[in-house]
């Protein structure tokens, strides 16, 4: 069963047991409860997906901190909860509590609107991932022919907030890193596009759901693994995480395009970076590695656990590795990646040419 | 009423939806802050230094090359979607026509590429 028609069934069986006046009126051949019903599904859909967006943040933030404390010989959070697992939840009522500074050269309407384009699209990204089902509850809340173009499109608007962040905060670090964040976005973005073009050849279909079909047999990482190295190195440079986190170098520039950011600007911020942690394991693991499907049955539990192995691998990289420069990058993406995915986008049309696309 | 199905009924109510949570974030954030005004407040940050200089010095901007690659890329990029869908339908000779299409790009960012425009410059 559809999510939608499941919290439909319920809000319907609430408007019956209620007898709202407003079930008399008819709209378009339907009773005008039935049309707000309607809509405070899709709201209810939207508010689960954002709440279920902020646990997986919360729960990666922990285990994030309490990652690299263990690495770097530290304890970390301990004070609060079992295990200090409250931590996030005081650091929430510590931002809510700091001052809300605007600063007064700032461009304020843009220095405003940022933080929005950086969060909202993770939101975008979630609803359009196919997430199985649990028992016969799909999980699915948008499904229609061309999925896969709209993610890419969401995932391809975020790094626009950086920059506007950066530029309108008017001040030379911020500046610095919004010219980094857009050096960056030129360097990687073309090759992952190549790589999801690739991906729609073998699928033949701009569909995730189908996308995941396609995988049921052999998971699209074997005939395309330069696709996916490709794609997975746009996936870290996306979230500007280290090796890539031009935009915000923590030690040169003193936060890149979030230095101006203070309160609960920046805890919006951060919460996008890390929810774009999340979805860009989730995407990859549904690309890849065929989501929900899995070696016994299709279930949600598999798509879980793909995702979890690649936050924990984007965490390993963000603690391990050390930052390159802003030609190397620029060189990497330009003289490397857009070779090998060019690459793979002959071989994966030469498999779908002669054997038939997905297998 | 005919593209108004639930899940696109959802898609763009979240565009609505998300950042009304957000900004109700940021609103109960600004409730609940101090509203204190010091001098130095509201300057921008630079390490603790009153700031000095325009924030628009003349920047190098050395990556202006990758930009224009960026974007005749792009637009190839979205060339080629309509035929990504369909690559078997439409079989081998248009596969060959794509390469070629694809080829005259890289020829000429391999060109670019030998004149030395793609080289990081440190004057």
């Amino acid at each position: 069963m559809n999510l939608f028609f499941f919290i439909m069934s319920i809000l319907y069986g609430i408007l019956k047991f209620l007898h709202w006046p407003l079930w008399n009126w008819y709209l378009y051949g339907y009773p005008a409860g039935l049309w707000i019903m309607y809509f405070v599904d899709a709201v209810i859909e939207v508010i689960l997906v954002f709440a279920v967006a902020m646990l997986v943040v919360v729960i990666l933030v922990y285990v994030f901190r309490k990652y690299m404390a263990d690495i770097q010989n530290r304890i970390g959070p301990n004070r609060l909860g079992p295990w200090g697992s409250l931590q996030l939840i005081a650091d929430v009522f510590k931002l809510i509590q700091k001052q809300d500074i605007i600063p007064k050269n700032a461009d304020r309407i843009a220095f405003r609107v940022a933080p929005y384009i950086i969060f909202t699209p993770v939101i975008l990204g979630m609803l359009v991932i196919p997430f199985g089902n649990v028992s016969i509850l799909q999980l699915m809340v948008v499904n229609f022919k061309y999925t896969l173009l709209f993610l890419v499109a969401a995932m391809v608007i975020s790094p626009l907030g950086e920059v506007i962040g950066g530029l309108s905060s008017h001040n030379k670090f911020a500046l610095y890193g919004a010219l980094r964040s857009a050096a960056q976005d030129i360097g990687y973005e073309v090759p992952m596009m190549i790589s999801v073009l690739s991906l729609i050849i073998l699928a033949g279909s701009y569909s995730i759901n189908d996308i995941v079909n396609a995988q049921k047999n052999i998971p699209f990482v074997i005939p395309e693994i330069l696709g996916f190295i490709v794609f997975f190195l746009a996936m870290i440079a996306k979230q500007s995480i280290p090796p890539f986190d031009l935009p915000e170098s923590g030690s040169e520039l003193v936060s890149g395009f979030s230095t101006e950011y203070s309160g609960m600007r920046y805890g919006i911020i951060y919460m996008g970076n890390f929810g774009f942690m999340a979805l860009a394991s989730v995407v990859v693991a549904t690309l890849y590695f065929g989501g929900p499907v899995g070696p016994f049955f299709n279930s949600v539990l598999w798509i879980a656990i793909k995702s979890a192995v690649f936050m924990i691998i984007f965490l390993l990289s963000w603690i391990a590795l050390g930052r390159v420069r802003v030609d190397q990058f620029l060189n990497m993406g330009w003289k490397y990646l857009l070779p090998l995915s060019i690459l793979n986008l002959v071989i994966s049309s030469l498999i779908a040419i002669y054997f038939g696309g997905a297998f | 009423m005919m593209y108004l199905t639930p899940d696109m009924t959802a898609l763009a109510l979240a565009v609505l939806v998300v950042p009304i949570l957000v900004s109700s974030l940021i609103a109960v954030a600004h409730y609940f802050s101090p509203k204190t005004y010091g001098k130095y407040t509201y300057d921008n940050y630079e390490c603790g230094e009153v700031v000095r200089g325009d924030f628009q010095a003349p920047l190098p901007l050395q990556y202006y090359f990758f930009m224009m690659a960026f974007v005749i890329f792009d637009v190839d990029m979205l060339l080629l979607l309509p035929w990504a869908s369909d690559v078997r339908g439409l079989g081998l000779g248009v596969f060959l026509d794509v390469l070629g299409f694809i080829g005259v790009m890289l020829v000429g960012l391999f060109y670019v590429s030998r004149k030395g425009y793609m080289r990081w410059l440190n004057d």
